[in-house]
């Protein structure tokens, strides 16, 4: 994992002194609200429907055991005593007082955390794969290159007040687990004889406007990443439409200049910046190597690979069959820690949990945790033979559930109950659905299914990648939701069609439990949920769940 | 680098020779400099982009460019890319919504001179910059 160095450290305290002192300012009366708006929110902090809430960044969702700690004594002492991982593989707190926001930033610097740029229209938290440097699948680790573009993308001069947000995805590995293709920039370590290089994509996003981004660079070698990256930004930057902010997105304007015009913007404001001072040399390429080489590990065999999730009635089995992944180095598995529990909010933590994770995280897994955009985590470096241990300390900690990309491993945003922008609830709509599955034999037998709900257009929820997704509406100031089938966010990205009329709150766990009905009768052997969509149609799926419903 | 102050945060007219802005015709003020096509001084539409006016920049010396709000990011692409893509050495002069808190960043991508806005604190704009002891990027120099 990334050490902070002293320059990291006094950069962070700079910038928490320059956020105290810009505080103290806006309380004095001394900056006017607008201004401070845009500054706090390059600091993280929003105001929400019933207090503001800070967005702390988790750099390409890499957290250690020290950090989870501090996490959880600050969601004591700001907070009331929980906090909520992201689909940006980030960590929020609700309730804190903005009084208290310069002490809180300076007690996350004293772990080397901070909320810089998590929020405000500039280059976001840079996401990634949450298994880089363990997946089985992994061309080259994406962490470095993740490592790199944090560092270039904070506080850049020239790129601090963009049209609209920016986010950077990063995967190395054959499957994408980042959702590269949703990304405003998405970036693909390849290699071929020649060696390592990026495939450079564009103009994805959800939101208003969901859009698969298109590929405009096919191979980039890696010491061109941030001149060509900045060639981009600057396009985006001088071009991109600022008059109004929902067409304010790169995606949009990838779209209005069409691919090849963009291309050549691009490529025209690279060639003043191709091999100048901000070519990235052997040397730091090695250094930053160096931050994420491989742990100690012991020299361990493969344990034998445990019973299939279906024909297993044991938890354990079950658990290994669908929480436990392979791993690079023999001997050692990577886990995945289900945040989706059944009476708490998905993606949520209290101090407690976050304590008992630092600490199987040091028990197990060299100190360190993942977040993961579905919003769960993941301990990375685990010896096979101690998962009967860590099983029986996750099940202490309700953290042992065997649901990973199953139905009830729902991406939910916080919706109505946190967000001011939200025109639904979506956390108790996920609460419903989670009571249309309690029988974890049923919800295997389903297999693999994604459901993800927004509570409003912008879609944090990733609603449009949901083999089902759920967009809460507002009908007349009632709570309503779309839907939309065969949604996928890998490295076969597609956004899910619009199923019909939107339907009330009280009906839509319903609707969906028909529509996995739906799918389990329709579906061939091994067949995913999309693919039966897509041989049986959609009126199939579309008639099955609105049986019965008035319309 | 020169910090200026004036009334509205906006600059004496007659010291510009030319405005250029991304829609409209470019559009002289300046009479003496009509007769010859030697252009000095150069306002700058945040809309416009470089290409366009590159011509001038061989005789310019001071170049104006236009900051509209203080949440608008061209200003900062202009002016990195006068530097670095177009070797213009001169003056750039940023007026408008030009603010204390912007000064670092604008100084940063190759800004040398600033029209501060009324209201701002002339002394507390010039402690922003250099206010971090190092960053992640190499600076643009003017
Ligand atoms: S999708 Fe909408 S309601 Fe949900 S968190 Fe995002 S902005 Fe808020």
């Amino acid at each position: 994992m990334y050490q902070y160095n002293d320059d990291d450290q006094q950069f962070l305290q700079q910038r928490c002194d320059q956020f105290r002192e810009q505080t103290r300012q806006f309380l004095a009366g001394d900056l006017t609200a607008e201004e401070f708006q845009q500054l706090r929110l390059r600091n993280g902090l929003y105001i929400q429907r019933l207090a503001p809430m800070l967005r702390i960044a988790i750099p390409y969702g890499e957290v250690s055991a020290k950090q989870l700690r501090a996490l959880a004594a600050i969601t004591r002492d700001f907070d009331k005593g929980y906090a909520h991982f992201t689909t940006r593989q980030n960590i929020q707190l609700n309730w804190p007082k903005i009084e208290a926001m310069p002490d809180l930033l300076g007690r996350l610097a004293e772990v080397d955390m901070h909320a810089i740029q998590t929020s405000g229209s500039c280059i976001r938290n840079i996401t990634s794969d949450q298994f880089a440097g363990v997946a089985t699948d992994e061309i080259a680790d994406p962490r470095p290159w993740a490592e790199l573009l944090r560092q270039w993308s904070t506080l850049h001069p020239e790129f601090n007040w963009l049209p609209r947000k920016f986010k950077i995805a990063v995967t190395g590995a054959i499957s994408d687990r980042a959702a590269i293709a949703v990304h405003d920039i998405g970036l693909r370590l390849q290699s071929d004889d020649a060696g390592l290089y990026f495939e450079v994509w564009v103009g994805g996003g959800l939101g208003r406007t969901p859009l698969i981004g298109v590929c405009i660079n096919t191979r980039l070698e890696p010491k061109h990443l941030i001149t060509y990256l900045t060639a981009i930004l600057r396009v985006y930057n001088q071009l991109g439409r600022r008059d109004n902010k929902y067409k304010a997105r790169i995606k949009i304007l990838v779209k209005a200049m069409g691919k090849l015009d963009f291309q050549t913007a691009v490529n025209n404001a690279w060639q003043a910046l191709k091999d100048g001072p901000e070519t990235i040399n052997e040397d730091s390429i090695a250094r930053f190597a160096g931050h994420f080489s491989r742990p100690n590990y012991l020299a361990l065999t493969d344990q034998a690979p445990s019973r299939s999730v279906i024909t297993t009635d044991q938890p354990f089995d079950r658990w290994c069959a669908q929480n436990v992944l392979a791993h690079q180095q023999p001997g050692y598995a990577a886990v995945h820690i289900s945040l989706k529990r059944t009476g708490i909010a998905p993606g949520d933590v209290s101090d407690r949990d976050l304590e008992a994770l630092a600490d199987l995280a040091d028990r197990y897994s060299f100190g360190e945790a993942r977040v993961t955009h579905e919003q769960n985590l993941v301990l990375a470096d685990v010896e096979q033979t101690k998962l009967p241990e860590l099983y029986k300390a996750l099940g202490k900690h309700n953290l042992d559930r065997a649901n990973r990309g199953l139905a009830t491993d729902m991406i939910c945003c916080p919706g109505g109950d946190y967000c001011s922008l939200a025109n639904a609830k979506s956390i108790p709509v996920a609460a419903a659905i989670e009571e249309t599955f309690q029988d974890a034999e049923a919800e295997h037998h389903l297999g693999a299914l994604s459901i993800n709900i927004s509570g409003c257009m912008n879609a944090c929820g990733h609603h449009h990648v949901g083999n089902i997704g759920i967009l809460g509406v507002d009908k007349k100031g009632e709570e309503f939701y779309q839907l939309s089938i065969g949604g996928e966010p890998g490295e076969d990205a597609r956004i899910g069609r619009i199923l019909g009329p939107s339907v009330a709150r009280a009906e839509i766990h319903w609707v969906v439990q028909r529509l996995t009905q739906c799918y389990q009768q329709h579906r061939l052997t091994e067949e995913a949920f999309n693919q039966t969509l897509d041989r049986v149609g959609i009126e199939v799926f579309k008639s099955a769940a609105y049986e019965g419903l008035a319309s | 680098m020169k910090l200026i102050t004036t009334v509205n945060g906006y600059p004496e007219q007659q010291e510009i020779d030319l405005i250029w802005s991304g829609y409209d015709e470019p559009h002289r003020l300046n009479d003496a400099e009509q007769r010859s096509s030697a252009v000095s001084s150069l306002q700058i539409e945040p809309d416009a982009l470089p290409d366009a006016f590159q011509h001038h920049l061989i005789t310019a010396r001071l170049i104006l460019l236009h900051l509209p709000a203080f949440t608008d990011g061209r200003p900062y692409s202009l002016a990195a890319m006068l530097r670095q893509h177009y070797r213009y050495e001169g003056e750039i002069r940023v007026y408008g919504d030009v603010r204390a808190a912007q000064l670092d960043h604008l100084h940063r991508c190759g800004i040398n001179s600033f029209v501060l806005k009324e209201d701002q604190d002339a002394a507390s704009a010039l402690g922003q910059i250099g206010y971090f002891s190092k960053w992640y990027q190499p600076n643009i120099s003017a």
